[in-house]
């Protein structure tokens, strides 16, 4: 069994009990940031990066200097206000830093506004409930962006990952993978989503699991096969390829992320064809 | 310098507004963050450097200061059409966060009316003079020529009082083709010049320099008034041309300046840098030219519009004589002031 990334609490008892594994270390204070990112380093872990869960807005959200170096995922509910975040620009700019937003309306649009300034950025899509044309614009930002600007997930995780999967879970741009992260709690139990560590729907201990496996983890992983048995309207869906029946639209619903997931696939095809034809005319013979 | 015209809402209504059409056609619409962005990243690709802000009255948009600031930060000068006429809060808006905005980063230039000949309600005048009081260093005075015996002494004293820019904006109002509103016609820009000379000693006790907009012929200069003018205007920016003003709406159309909002209106994403645009709409400067070439018969076979020098008044004069009496010869002219619903 390969060993899954690990999602955990800033706990130094609990991260001094691994070795060599790759982690990503969720604190809920500024101030945890850097201490945090050098517990994990410094017990002989590889840091991911650190996720620090903001109960304030971009804008009042006090970063600080120290983060320097710190790869580091800031996960908020908003940006705020532009006059505010204008000041943060320099420094945002600096650090090792995604802001990662739900994907509301409002964040969408300023999840542009922020790419556009060079803070990298990602729309967390978590559900059918989504203004698809405006991520789908988004996406198009993101991908086909008259200029450069900073990566925005999960589209760059897509671009990234597309030749490489048959099948691709973009919701590992924000640990949402069950065949790549386990969500731990500081008593080892592992859930295989935020969702589900908050909810304490555990599969059990880390110790136990990693050593037999674990049905839940194989229901998980395979759930895109019951679009097939149960004959979702997902089943039919040109863009299944990307989304694999995780958005789960409701009745009637379910044209406007096939749409936006058909649209991005398009795009995926067009820029793997960009590629190829690049890579071709790199084959001239030079000196 | 392209503009981007942020709203068409405004405050005031100015006889000679030749917006007024473009904003009656398209009223309430505001320009969205998305194109916003979409625009700055244009004009980046370009390689421009600059930008200005129009409406309507640009200050009603309710992003404006974060609209500012954000094409600030993306390294463009931004330059700001207003009529000063603001909200108490929207000046504390622009004090708090724009007034830390060096005057290279950000200026604006407020469209002042002699308020004699041009009455207005007494509150927009207060808000003008605290705009002014607050925004004065940043704001270069503007002033549209509308009637012959304009007056604009009065701007001599605003600039002293509220310390601002020493360069007054000089427009000509100019005919919106198809319609009839208040402007300077041909035979009447001699004794514009003549009224502009007589202000000569203000200009001169208060060192005001001028900065005049297009559509000034150089042939109603006095050899006297051009020398004036020359050393007045900084020498070699003396200008007597008519070149495109590249204008975006927020639906993404564009145009070559507000008069011609309707001739050869295209959308923005059928362009790729703010250079084809500038020279499609070049293009159609020259096939104006072609039919007329200057708002005066002695402008055809003149040096200087051979020369460049001067571009024998605006285009929007041209075009606006073609609906009413010219004779026109290229087709494509003609379909196209038929298909804005102008009269040939």
């Amino acid at each position: 069994m390969n060993l899954r990334k690990l999602v955990c609490p800033y706990d130094t008892s609990l991260i001094r009990s691994f070795s060599r594994r790759e982690i990503a270390v969720r604190v809920d204070s500024p101030l945890l940031v850097r201490d945090a990112a050098d517990v994990v380093r410094a017990l002989g872990n590889n840091l991911i990066c650190v996720i620090l869960d903001s109960t304030k807005p971009l804008d009042a959200a006090p970063l600080q200097n120290e983060w320097k170096g710190v790869p580091l995922a800031l996960v908020t509910a908003s940006v705020g206000k532009f006059r505010e975040v204008v000041k943060k620009l320099p420094l945002l700019r600096e650090l090792n830093i995604r802001v990662c937003l739900p994907a509301s309306n409002e964040n969408i649009r300023d999840v542009r506004i922020l790419s556009s300034a060079g803070v990298p950025s990602t729309i967390m899509i978590n559900g059918p409930e989504v203004d698809w044309d405006a991520l789908s614009d988004l996406m198009t930002y993101s991908l086909f962006g008259r200029i450069p600007h900073a990566p925005i997930g999960p589209f760059d995780y897509i671009v990234h990952h597309y030749d490489s999967a048959p099948h691709l879970c973009w919701g590992a741009a924000f640990f949402e993978d069950p065949q790549q992260f386990f969500h731990i709690d500081n008593k080892r139990n592992v859930a295989l989503s935020r969702e589900e560590l908050l909810a304490e729907k555990f599969i059990g201990c880390i110790d136990e699991v990693e050593k037999a496996g674990s049905r839940e983890i194989e229901n998980m992983t395979d759930a895109w096969k019951r679009v097939f048995t149960e004959k979702s309207t997902c089943a039919t869906c040109a863009g299944f390829k990307l989304c694999l029946g995780i958005i789960t639209p409701k009745n009637g619903q379910a044209k406007r992320c096939s749409a936006f997931f058909s649209e991005m696939l398009e795009a995926l095809e067009d820029l793997r064809l960009m590629r190829e034809k690049a890579l071709a005319e790199q084959k001239t013979w030079r000196l | 310098m392209p503009n981007i015209l942020l709203t068409s809402r405004c405050t005031r209504s100015c006889p000679y507004c030749f917006a007024e059409k473009e904003m009656i056609d398209s009223p309430s619409r505001i320009m969205s963050w998305e194109n916003l962005i979409y625009i700055s990243d244009l004009l980046k690709a370009s390689g421009d450097k600059g930008v200005s802000l129009l409406g309507g009255e640009p200050t009603l948009h309710p992003d404006f200061v974060d609209y500012v600031l954000y094409l600030a930060d993306r390294g463009l000068s931004v330059n700001v059409f207003t009529n000063g006429i603001m909200s108490p809060s929207r000046l504390i808006e622009i004090k708090d966060h724009l007034s830390g905005l060096s005057t290279d980063r950000l200026s604006f230039v407020c469209n002042l009316n002699n308020p004699k000949q041009t009455p207005a309600p007494q509150k927009h005048t207060e808000r003008i003079h605290d705009f002014l009081s607050v925004m004065g260093p940043w704001t270069q005075p503007g002033f549209n020529i509308y009637r012959q015996d304009f007056d604009i002494k009065f701007i001599f004293d605003f600039v002293n009082r509220y310390g601002m820019r020493r360069s007054l904006r000089l427009g000509i109002a100019h005919p919106v083709p198809g319609t009839t509103g208040m402007h300077i016609r041909p035979e009447e820009m001699g004794k514009v010049i003549e009224r502009l000379y007589s202000f000569r000693p203000l200009f001169d006790r208060f060192r005001l320099k001028f900065g005049p907009d297009c559509g000034f012929p150089i042939c109603k200069f006095s050899n006297e008034q051009l020398g004036w003018f020359y050393r007045l205007s900084g020498g070699g920016n003396s200008r007597f041309g008519c070149g495109p003003a590249i204008d975006i709406t927020p639906d993404m159309s564009v145009y070559a300046c507000f008069p011609l909002s309707k001739f050869y209106r295209k959308s923005l994403y059928e362009f790729d840098t703010m250079g084809q645009i500038v020279e499609f709409y070049s293009g159609i400067h020259r096939k104006i030219r072609a039919e007329i070439p200057g708002i005066y018969p002695e402008c055809d076979g003149c040096v200087q519009l051979s020369e460049n020098v001067c571009s024998g008044g605006g285009a929007c004069q041209l075009v606006s004589r073609f609906t009413k009496e010219a004779a026109i010869r290229l087709p494509e002219i003609e379909n196209e002031l038929e298909k804005t619903g102008l009269p040939v």
